[in-house]
């Protein structure tokens, strides 16, 4: 799990909800960093992932604003991982210490530490 | 402050849009949080609120700045303890000559060209433009947003408690052109970003919304 990974919610909560984000959403990882346990995620109009949806000239401006909202990383799974590359996040963050992936349930940075000493358990 | 700043901040008062939020008490801005967190006891006893907006640049209208404290409810509070955006707040807003857009540094747009393009593909082609387009797309969402923003055509989107730390949000309405047979169109849209200490605008979504 990293930036530009795409993601869908797996547990909701009051704070989701209230921003309109349910179960079965779909995202995109925004940030590179993990903060608090959490990664921003954008969650674009669902039209987009409509196969059978088509933007035309008439409904464009139909489009709804990105949500932008914190998620924790137990709350959501992974359903198509990003090409962003070590360097790519390396360059949007400030050094190779912070954390910035989550494998295997670990939530690890660039030089490959752990964050939590239990796997899956974010807070251990 | 000089004499001679006194008058300058005077002149500017008198025809300047802008003002530059500037707590002379803090060392600190977004930019020394902005990609690892705050840390609380670091920053104390400076807040949340006023860190992230400090050096920062806005057009000096109510929708477009930082809401300003409103004591009214508040008649206990000592004059001398009421400060712009809190009681005790150091910050002031200081008159700074209006930005042009060669002033303004954009930066992370780039990084998000390829996630615009991979998402947002089916809309851009109904606006004429498709991947080969992307460098382009890149330019125009740059240059319309510094103009913009330079404008003061943007609506402050203030943060939720959980996302201040991330910054103060602003969403700039960009008059995004059409391209090949849609060349004669004129679309409104958004792109959001976060704005930094001294002209600078972080870039949060390329193209985030339909401009309202």
């Amino acid at each position: 799990m990293k930036l530009f990974d795409d993601i869908k919610i797996i547990n909701e909560n009051k704070y989701y909800t209230e921003n309109g984000i349910f179960k079965g959403r779909i995202g995109t990882i925004n940030s590179p960093e993990i903060r608090d346990n959490c990664f921003e995620v954008v969650f674009i109009d669902e039209r987009f992932f409509n196969k059978n949806f088509q933007w035309t000239e008439e409904n464009i401006e139909t489009m709804k604003d990105d949500i932008l909202i914190d998620v924790k990383i137990e709350d959501m799974e992974v359903i198509k991982e990003s090409n962003a590359t070590d360097d790519d996040i390396y360059e949007m963050l400030p050094g190779k210490t912070n954390w910035c992936k989550v494998e295997n349930g670990y939530i690890i940075n660039l030089v490959g530490e752990k964050k939590n000493k239990i796997p899956y358990n974010y807070n251990s | 402050m000089s004499t001679l700043e006194q008058a300058r901040e005077k002149v500017l008062s008198l025809f300047s849009e802008w003002i530059e939020i500037d707590d002379i008490k803090n060392p600190w801005t977004i930019e020394n949080f902005a990609k690892v967190g705050f840390d609380e006891k670091l920053i104390k006893p400076h807040c949340l609120d006023c860190i992230i907006i400090n050096k920062c640049w806005f057009k000096n209208e109510v929708s477009k700045k930082p809401e300003e404290f409103n004591y009214l409810n508040y008649p206990e509070i000592p004059f001398d303890k009421r400060g712009l955006y809190h009681p005790n707040c150091h910050c002031k807003t200081k008159f700074i000559a209006n930005p042009s857009p060669s002033q303004i540094i954009i930066f992370d747009l780039e990084r998000r060209m390829d996630y615009l393009f991979d998402k947002k593909a089916e809309w851009l082609s109904a606006m004429g433009y498709n991947i080969q387009d992307k460098q382009e797309v890149f330019h125009l969402i740059e240059s319309l947003s510094k103009e913009s923003y330079c404008n003061g055509d943007y609506t402050n989107n203030p943060p939720s408690e959980d996302k201040k730390k991330y910054g103060f949000r602003i969403r700039i309405r960009l008059q995004f052109p059409g391209k090949r047979d849609k060349a004669n169109r004129i679309f409104p849209i958004t792109s959001s970003y976060i704005v930094y200490p001294n002209g600078k605008l972080k870039n949060n979504t390329p193209i985030g919304g339909k401009s309202k």
